[in-house]
């Protein structure tokens, strides 16, 4: 296959991922700047590899196309936090990332995420005290997300995704970047239990899946 | 014009202050703030309290007068207002209850679906009024419990502020704390459950932390009354003194240089009247949508006429308007003239100012504006708890650890609820049935009395009937039944296992495009679907809302249930009636996926704090079950009497025949029932357990068995526990989801019953039946 048309179909997932619901085909096509005969032609294409389904209320990812987005997804934003240490600036920053997103290889996204020091350590306004229980230097694997932990894994919060409303309400149930994170237990069918700044909390598999990590290489006391 | 119209209000203020000083109410120095109100609410005609209204706001900047000082309700009375404020969890509840005791009352907010409630105490002579704000966890999602929150303290200024926050969860309750503080609030800390965090290993230094933070620090243990007369002490000074914190708890260099930018541009331009210049910027920054709108919005045209008094209930006018910033315009007149030589810059440049500011800081941090400013309070509260708080023992594997090992297993998890509900099903409806009679029996005394009146025989009747067996039936349904079952699932719910089950039913509710906390509306449903259908407004977003009330109607009632085990149960035998039961939550089920699968949009996904399990307090349990059975109490007993009256009525003359008559063809021909079943189907609809005493009273015979062979009462049984919501549930199907929708929903179920009737119908014929 074309790779130029293996890439919009990167893009289509990586959209799709940001979204809730089902997506109208006219906001994909706005969301990849696109015009709609093009988008008709990546749908088609979409729905043969079997990474999106449509119904009349728009288009949706499979779980498969979930997986693509979400790998994606975690590809730019570590690439934008890579150019954003670099100097660029954000607008700049996001740009090169949704080129360079594409051709980003899993084992050097892997080598960057290690060198890259997380935001949380990077500018906190106040030498970096935030997180000084932890040395970043000291671990670091490819982003997961929170629903890849194992019972009683400790996390950091690299990035949540999602929309406005939910990243807020994390926020300020204390889930914010750079703050470590232990999986407590995954309930039956999906919702994890998980243990963040002494307070138990319950989340859907949905939200959980959009919280990336980077994992702790010791469990909560420290072993 | 507007300026002499102030020059007035400035004059009413200074009467104002006069005869304040010559009643001599006090001699504190923002008690004249506190005098207007009284005085307003005592003898002000509407027409002036518009004038009072301005005149107060003018009054009110924080700066000048001593902040936030508001009287009481009663004329010449002296009483404080005090708010609670804390996050969901934290004993709040339980130390409203311990400082007021029986003396409170509990509604909603004006407008909108959050319970309010509110007491007064003694403490010292002095009357001190206490309203009860809803746990939040921050100011910033503008969820109703928040805004409600908010408006609460920027309107009505309780003169006290306590922060209830949990000493064994410091880090995530400061968070609130410092957003408190932010306001510029008189305020006080309860650091509660200071037993409970020694026991977990972690010793807090109040003094310490009342430094750093600049506010006195009480710990108490609310569950056992301690600290409380410290805490009331240490509020009725603050109330005395109104000592605002100055002490400004920076955030990181480059948030804090913003928001003091912010800020000195927000004072320039004379905005902070209402809310200090500091939150204001914070609130910017973080894009408040509220907050930006209440800048935004123009100040109403011709306001003497048409701004709603500021008097009346203080309560509306701090919640009800639209905006829910009613006296801003109020008080901007009233602020304008003040400063006629401040050569400040306008509303928008302070907004787009406040976006390119909030754009920088997303440049430095590569996070979004919200997430940095939320990092860097809740970095500001860990170092707080660093620095107040000495963790002696290392974290020790609690009970209630071990518990969620059993609770929330996969399978025993389930096994557990499985047993848990049954058996509290059982045993409701057992003791449900036993008591329904014995208070049944009891009332019917009555009927000897009625008779004995000396009105005419037919008065009697519809007496008797109409209004006095409407009440009794109310009444046999809400102690027996519904009463038990929801003191019960809010024992369920204080224990911390409600949510427990949301957790582990989460995955399933999500097929139904719900998720965890939707189990607590449809359990409620087995009560009563009235506060069923209105707590499904506990859910995040309208679709969401939609499909829980939708299958709340559905969720056998009490009442439904008695109907199925006074016929099927009875003459068929439970079996059937257990079938019939698992028949419905099929049926439920069944409408969810469709639901979920053809309504526009998406579920919000579960977000829900799991609170440690802590033996319930009487208080906030019977508090909590009242607020629901309330709903029934309001909404669904009058309609049960009214229905009652108009059924007699249609009785005595008769006209009753005619109306069943008219459904005959689908009653007898389709369903297959007797022509009365018909009658006693249609009046169901005012009352499901009607159904049985009608079926009762026109066929003379409680032996149900002949009038209707097994086949019709299986057919029976089913129409009635699905055809259609009843009367109560219908009125509040319409307040929760709008006219239209309920139209359709009960329409749609009443289709549903009498096709999967026919359906049973025709099917037991073909059996042989």
């Amino acid at each position: 296959m074309n790779g130029i048309v293996y890439q919009l179909l990167e893009e289509a997932c990586e959209y799709l991922y940001g979204q809730k619901g089902p997506v109208p085909m006219t906001e994909l096509a706005g969301g990849i700047g696109l015009e709609l005969t093009e988008v008709e032609k990546v749908l088609g294409e979409l729905q043969k590899q079997g990474l999106v389904s449509v119904n009349g209320q728009g288009i949706t990812l499979t779980s498969k196309g979930e997986k693509l987005g979400q790998r994606i997804a975690r590809k730019h934003n570590l690439l934008e936090r890579f150019l954003l240490a670099l100097g660029l600036k954000k607008r700049e920053a996001h740009d090169e990332a949704c080129l360079l997103e594409h051709s980003l290889s899993d084992s050097l996204e892997a080598e960057l995420n290690r060198r890259l020091p997380g935001p949380s350590w990077e500018k906190r306004g106040k030498d970096g005290q935030a997180g000084a229980d932890f040395d970043p230097q000291a671990h670091g694997e490819a982003p997961l997300a929170l629903t890849d932990l194992k019972d009683g894994q400790v996390g950091v919060i690299e990035a949540i995704y999602g929309g406005q409303k939910v990243r807020q309400r994390l926020n300020d149930l204390g889930l914010t970047p750079g703050t470590a994170v232990t999986l407590l237990r995954k309930g039956p069918g999906g919702p994890v239990e998980l243990r963040v700044r002494e307070t138990t909390l319950a989340l859907g598999r949905g939200i959980a899946s959009k919280i990336f990590l980077r994992k702790m290489e010791w469990d909560e006391q420290g072993n | 014009m507007q300026p002499e119209k102030h020059k007035i209000d400035r004059e009413d203020i200074s009467n104002q202050e006069a005869t304040a000083g010559v009643t001599g109410h006090t001699g504190e120095a923002g008690g004249k703030a506190g005098t207007f109100r009284r005085n307003q609410n005592a003898t002000a005609s509407p027409a002036n309290n518009n004038g009072f209204g301005r005149a107060l706001t003018g009054a009110f900047r924080p700066k000048k007068t001593a902040n936030g000082v508001t009287g009481g309700s009663g004329a010449g009375r002296k009483e404080i207002l005090i708010a609670l404020a804390g996050n969901a969890n934290v004993g709040k509840s339980v130390l409203f209850n311990q400082l007021t005791g029986l003396d409170q009352t509990i509604g909603n907010w004006p407008g909108k679906t959050v319970e309010r409630a509110e007491g007064t105490l003694r403490h010292r002579d002095q009357v001190i009024r206490i309203v009860d704000l809803p746990g939040i966890y921050s100011f910033s999602t503008y969820s109703q419990e928040e805004i409600v929150s908010r408006e609460f303290i920027f309107a009505e200024k309780p003169q006290v502020v306590i922060n209830v926050v949990d000493a064994s969860l410091l880090e995530r309750n400061l968070f609130l704390t410092l957003q408190l503080l932010e306001m510029e609030i008189p305020l006080v800390m309860a650091l509660n459950q200071v037993d409970y965090a020694r026991s977990k290993g972690m010793d807090t230094d109040a003094t310490r932390l009342a430094a750093r933070l600049g506010i006195p620090v009480v710990p108490t243990v609310a569950t056992r009354g301690k600290g409380l007369s410290e805490l009331l002490d240490a509020t009725l000074s603050m109330a005395k003194n109104r000592r605002v914190n100055r002490v400004t708890l920076p955030y990181g260099s480059e948030v804090e240089a913003r928001v003091s930018r912010l800020a000195d541009l927000i004072r320039g331009a004379g905005l902070d009247w209402r809310h200090p210049a500091r939150f204001l910027a914070i609130k910017l920054l973080e894009g408040d949508g509220e907050i930006r709108r209440w800048l935004e919005a123009p100040p109403p045209s011709g306001l003497a006429g048409t701004v709603p008094s500021h008097a009346g209930s203080r309560l509306e006018a701090a919640v009800v308007k639209p905006s829910g910033f009613a006296d801003r315009a109020l008080g901007q007149e009233g602020k304008v003239p003040e400063s006629p030589d401040h050569p400040s810059v306008g509303v928008p440049e302070v907004l787009r100012q406040a976006r390119v500011l909030a754009g920088e800081l997303e440049e430095i941090h590569g996070h979004d504006v919200t997430t940095v400013i939320s990092s860097e309070r809740y970095e500001l509260a860990h170092l707080l708890v660093r620095e107040a708080q000495k963790v002696t023992a290392p974290r020790r594997h609690l009970l209630g650890e071990r518990l969620d090992d059993t609770a929330l297993h996969p399978f025993y998890g389930f096994a557990v609820l499985v047993a848990l509900l049954l058996g509290s099903f059982y045993s409701i409806f057992r003791f449900g049935n036993w008591s329904s009679t014995v208070l049944g029996d009891f009332l019917a005394r009555a009927q000897t009395w009625v008779y004995l009146l000396a009105v005419p025989e037919l008065a009697k009747d519809l007496l008797w009937h109409g209004l006095f067996e409407g009440i009794i039936a109310g009444i046999t349904i809400v102690l027996p039944y519904i009463l038990p079952f929801y003191l019960l699932l809010s024992v369920m719910e204080n224990t911390g296992y409600l949510a427990r089950i949301s957790f582990l039913m989460d995955a399933a509710m999500h097929r139904l495009g719900l998720h965890g906390k939707s189990l607590i509306p449809l359990l409620m449903g087995y009560g009563c679907n009235v506060p069923a259908v209105m707590g499904a407004r506990i859910m995040e977003n309208d679709r969401e809302v939609l499909i829980a009330a939708t299958l709340a109607t559905m969720v056998p009632c009490s009442a439904r249930t008695v109907v199925t085990l006074g016929t099927i149960g009875v003459f068929l035998g439970v079996p059937s009636a257990l079938a019939l039961y698992l028949f419905d939550l099929l049926l439920i089920y069944v409408t969810g996926l469709f639901s979920n699968r053809y309504l526009p949009g998406r579920g919000h996904g579960l977000i829900m704090e799991i609170p440690g399990y802590r033996m319930p307090s009487w208080g906030p349990t019977l508090r909590q079950t009242w607020a629901r059975i309330k709903d029934f109490v309001y909404v669904a007993f009058p309609i049960i009497v009214a229905g009652s009256l108009l059924l007699e009525i249609l009785r005595l003359t008769g006209l009753i025949q005619y109306v069943g008559r008219l459904f005959d063809p689908l009653v007898m021909g389709w369903l297959g029932l007797p022509s009365i079943a018909g009658i006693v189907l249609i009046f169901g609809i005012l009352r499901k357990e009607l159904a049985l005493i009608m079926l009762a009273a026109y066929s003379g015979t409680t032996n149900f068995a002949a009038i209707l062979n097994p086949r019709q009462m299986l057919v029976f049984g089913l129409v009635i526990m699905i055809y259609t919501p009843c009367v109560a549930t219908i009125a509040a199907l319409r307040r929760t989801v709008g006219l239209t929708r309920t139209v359709v929903i009960t329409l749609a179920e009443i289709g549903l019953a009498l096709l999967l009737g026919g359906i049973l119908n025709w099917v037991l014929i073909f059996l042989g039946m």
